[in-house]
């Protein structure tokens, strides 16, 4: 166990490591402070992209010293703005965290539940509208899909004559403390997320729902007269619930940072759009604070499947 | 972010191969429509396309003969739709199909008749008609951190916008950028003495004071000016202009008189000093970092900051009572940082109250068909432009570059940009002055009007004779290079555009998207291009910032000048224009600078920079406001 939590850490921070050159080599914060209009003076660039610990003239393995010296100690730098990078990777995180637990444990279990109930009679009417659903989803881009339910919303909202649905943001500003106002503007970004993982868990559970079926014991069960609905409900399903928490445990931290089409659409103002953001402004300690939150719930997550494994896979405890 | 025009790729795409199956013609003609549809035709023709979509795909592989056991997907959609698949119902869907494609076909709603843009469209509202209260909300694209708007990073639209309303601004622009002083806080500001030095003096207002109690005096003006000349490079400012040419601050005969003295004079002096911080909250490098990091702890307009919430982007301002001019119609007033793919959705949910849709036609379609909603537009401060590089060697001859000017369509070119926005085209004929700003005149000579055949003529002048399609350069074709920034989608289209012109004339024009961060810093700076498009930032003091754009580069410092084109005369009429105090007469010096500049083809202007600003009928006051500075106390919602 502990060899495994080490092992992790290694991952996390080579993966962070990794993100933090990618992000010093890759964007130019000279060029973004330059190219304002009208241009600022030279020297006052280079004087503010040293107290950055951002100064292209020194070496990137100096700047890299320096900064994971910084993180080490809890200290993520600051954002081109100036503002402290820790504080807004904490909000942010937060902010993802709220939609992505919403939308996407709603579609993991839906989807766990859909993928059971197209094994069960696979290639019956059911099982087809399922895959067809799951495949249309999956093939519609999250823009797409976004903008199609807010036409749809806004059609329910205009037929209902109040506003049943709102999607801009995760809350009225003024009103953060309502929690149907929330529940409003959580509504369509979650179904956004819920369908994309709904789709994906539906299709990977129905292959592995099959598998255990047409594996040595799923045979033998049937073999021995155990009705197939017995056999997919009391011991396929529990078989497969193993692997497909492994599954939805990284696609949940793929998810956090990978809503940014999905946040930037509803203004959720989450790591994804910061992300995107930060690329966009060159902002390279913004952008390594987003790959080392990536880094860490990557490791995080599986160290936590691997902890439920055992709790899920009888065969897997020692 | 824009959405990838997924639509033109893919139908490109079907007519590189001429064999593919009429379904799949319709498929792509399908998504074609999709596509274009969002925000146009809504949930109707979206969902009966999605439909149609999967219909076609279905009916598609039918034909391609995929083995049955691989598309079982496919197959349940193909019965649904074909029912059983016998002959009379297969052509009872064909139909069904025709008649949901034309169904489909966009809502454009009768053609609207172009009227000219003016310079601004706010609705505009005496304040006792304007409703007592209210709260109105409002999109920016950036959420401000610094509010120090003179600092490094401080100096956006978005931010400026903001502190409009709660910060002094001594001058307001009208529509036309002619500005005037703000009474609220200036009783009097005029130059005093020319000679030997300029000098002006300012008179503020009593009764104009910081909202923690202090009055506006010349400390104030004195601790900016000593940050912004420039001298001290533990100041991170945004810019030195005019400040780097004031010799002193001083009191006059009492603290509410500034007087302020040039080395240099200084035509445009109104910009300076706006807005105004208090002196102890900038005097020194860092309180001028950090004491307005995030926060805004004094302001003197008609609002007052009422909280920044981090969470929601948002920031509220409320009334401020002690306000002493004309008591704000609005209680308050709400800024959301939303992404521009938000905005559109946003403002048709309700959720704010008007936004700039700029030259998205997508969104403008998209919002215009909201309830209760008018579109505001009025040609705005920026304009869009074309750069020539008078360094590279395919462009050195100014001969050359008149004859590649002469040949590019500029009319042809603004169409295309500003298609689908219900926006006359107007051309911009002046590099200093926007068509709706006091001063604007054609000054294009012979290079305004398209001229293909005098271009070719031109071109055989100075000896680029054509072999074949193309014409050569010292034994190679004559090529140029088109850098724009990749996200640019107008600046591709402008470009495969500009490759057929200048095809015509026997040159050869190669695209090339470059990133969005490498556009300035890695091509056009050092001057690895030949033609590059981007936009100007105008506003209504365009003059002193002439200079750095269409002045000799020093050296290898090319400033702003990135076309690396100039002369003295150029360069002395500039400074002419910088330095005149009389604005008819700078003006005039202006533009003389600029017949120059067009004739050195320097760079092509396109046209003025659309303002396209849905709104909520019942705001006033508010809207598009051209070159014109926002009267905050005004604003409000119709009674």
């Amino acid at each position: 166990m502990l060899r495994r939590c080490l092992g992790r850490m290694v991952i996390a921070v080579a993966g962070a490591s990794l993100a933090y050159f990618a992000a010093t080599l890759a964007l130019d914060p000279r060029a973004s402070l330059e190219s304002r209009s009208p241009r600022p003076p030279r020297a006052a660039v280079s004087a503010r992209l040293a107290s950055l610990g951002l100064d292209d003239r020194v070496p990137p393995a100096r700047r890299y010293a320096a900064w994971a010296s910084r993180v080490a100690r809890g200290d993520f730098g600051a954002t081109l703005d100036g503002m402290p990078v820790r504080g807004e990777l904490l909000r942010r995180a937060g902010a993802s965290l709220r939609l992505v637990v919403a939308g996407g444990g709603v579609g993991w279990a839906g989807g766990v539940l859909l993928g059971a109930v197209g094994a069960s009679r696979p290639r019956g009417v059911l099982d087809r509208l399922i895959t067809a659903g799951a495949l249309v989803t999956m093939a519609v881009p999250a823009f797409a899909l976004a903008v199609l339910l807010q036409t749809a919303a806004q059609g329910v909202n205009a037929w209902a004559g109040v506003p049943v649905f709102a999607w801009t943001g995760e809350y009225t500003p003024g009103a953060a403390g309502a929690a149907a106002d929330r529940l409003r503007h959580l509504l369509l970004p979650a179904t956004v997320l819920t369908l994309g993982q709904a789709a994906m868990c539906a299709r990977y559970q129905r292959g592995l729902m099959l598998d255990a079926l047409s594996s040595d014991w799923g045979r033998a069960a049937l073999a021995r007269g155990l009705r197939r609905r017995t056999v997919l409900r009391r011991h396929a399903l529990r078989v497969t619930l193993a692997p497909m928490t492994t599954f939805a445990a990284y696609g949940f931290a793929a998810l956090l940072t990978g809503t940014a089409v999905t946040e930037k659409i509803f203004a959720w103002h989450g790591l994804g759009e910061w992300l995107i953001d930060s690329i966009a402004a060159d902002d390279v300690n913004a952008v390594a604070a987003c790959g080392c939150a990536t880094a860490m719930t990557v490791a995080l997550v599986g160290l936590l499947a691997d902890l439920a494994h055992p709790a899920l896979d009888p065969r897997a405890r020692p | 972010m824009r959405p990838p025009p997924l639509a033109l790729s893919l139908l490109r795409t079907s007519s590189r191969r001429p064999g593919a199956s009429s379904d799949w013609r319709l498929f792509l003609v399908v998504l074609g429509r999709l596509v274009g549809g969002f925000g146009s035709s809504g949930l109707r023709s979206v969902s009966v396309g999605l439909f149609l979509l999967f219909t076609s795909v279905c009916m598609s592989w039918r034909r391609l003969g995929v083995a049955s056991e691989r598309r079982p997907f496919l197959v349940v959609l193909g019965r649904l739709a074909h029912g059983s698949g016998s002959p009379r119902r297969r052509s009872a869907s064909v139909v069904l199909l025709l008649l949901l494609t034309t169904a489909c076909a966009p809502v454009h709603g009768p053609a609207r008749p172009l009227s000219p843009i003016g310079a601004y469209d706010i609705a505009p509202t005496p304040r006792e008609r304007v409703r007592d209260g209210g709260t109105l909300r409002l999109a920016t694209t950036e959420f401000p951190t610094q509010w120090n708007y003179w600092h490094l990073g401080g100096a956006d639209l978005d931010t400026a916008r903001i502190l409009g309303a709660l910060m002094p601004w001594l001058f307001r622009s009208d529509q036309r950028g002619r500005v005037a002083a703000d009474p609220s806080y200036l009783v009097r500001a005029e130059v005093t003495r020319r000679k030997p030095r300029q000098v002006v003096t300012y008179d503020l207002n009593p009764k104009a004071r910081w909202s923690d109690g202090t009055p506006l005096g010349y400390r104030d003006f004195r601790a900016l000016w000593r940050a912004c000349r420039g001298r001290d490079g533990a100041y991170q400012i945004t810019t030195s202009t005019g400040y780097d040419r004031i010799r002193q601050v001083a009191r006059g005969v009492n603290d509410r008189q500034v007087v302020v003295t040039f080395d240099r004079p200084f035509g445009e002096w109104r910009s300076l000093f706006s807005p105004l911080y208090p002196a102890e909250t900038i005097g020194d490098p860092s309180a001028w970092d950090r004491a307005w990091s995030d926060r805004l702890p004094v302001t003197a307009g008609p609002f007052r900051p009422e909280g920044i919430d981090h969470t929601a982007q948002a920031i509220t301002i409320v009334r401020d009572t002690r306000w002493w001019g004309p008591r704000a119609r609005l209680d308050r007033v709400v800024f959301r940082y939303l992404a521009r793919d938000a905005m559109p959705g946003a403002f048709a949910s309700g959720e704010i109250d008007a936004f700039d849709a700029g030259a998205d036609a997508a969104a403008y379609r998209r919002a215009r068909q909201v309830p209760g909603t008018g579109v505001r537009r009025a040609a705005g401060p920026d304009f869009s432009q074309l750069t020539f590089n008078g360094a590279a060697p395919a462009l050195a001859d100014a001969n050359v570059r008149r004859a590649v000017a002469m040949a590019i369509d500029r009319r042809a070119l603004a169409r295309s940009a500003l298609a689908g926005l219900d926006w006359p085209v107007r051309l911009l004929n002046d590099h200093a002055f926007v068509n709706t700003q006091e001063g604007y005149q054609d000054n294009t000579g012979d290079l305004g009007t398209y001229d293909p055949a005098a271009a070719g003529r031109l071109l055989d002048q100075a000896g680029r004779r054509t072999r074949g399609p193309t014409r050569l350069t010292n034994g190679r074709p004559l090529t140029l290079r088109y850098v724009y920034p990749a996200s640019a989608a107008t600046g591709r289209q402008s470009g495969e555009l500009i490759q057929v012109m200048l095809g015509r004339v026997g040159v050869r024009v190669e695209l090339r998207p470059v990133p969005d961060s490498d556009f300035f810093d890695r091509y056009l700076i050092p001057g690895a291009y030949d033609l590059a498009p981007f936009s100007w930032i105008g506003g209504p003091f365009p003059i002193s910032n002439l200079g750095p754009i269409y002045g000799r580069p020093h050296g290898n410092d090319v400033r702003q000048n990135v076309a690396r084109i100039g002369s003295a005369p150029i360069d002395t009429l500039l400074d002419r224009a910088t330095e005149e105090l009389n604005p008819a007469k700078a003006r005039r010096y202006a533009n003389e600078a600029d017949r120059l500049i067009w004739n050195e083809v320097h760079s092509v202007t396109l046209y003025q920079r659309p303002q396209i600003v849905p709104t909520r009928q019942s705001l006033v006051n508010w809207g598009a406001f051209g070159l014109s500075t926002p009267a905050w106390p005004d604003v409000g919602f119709r009674r």
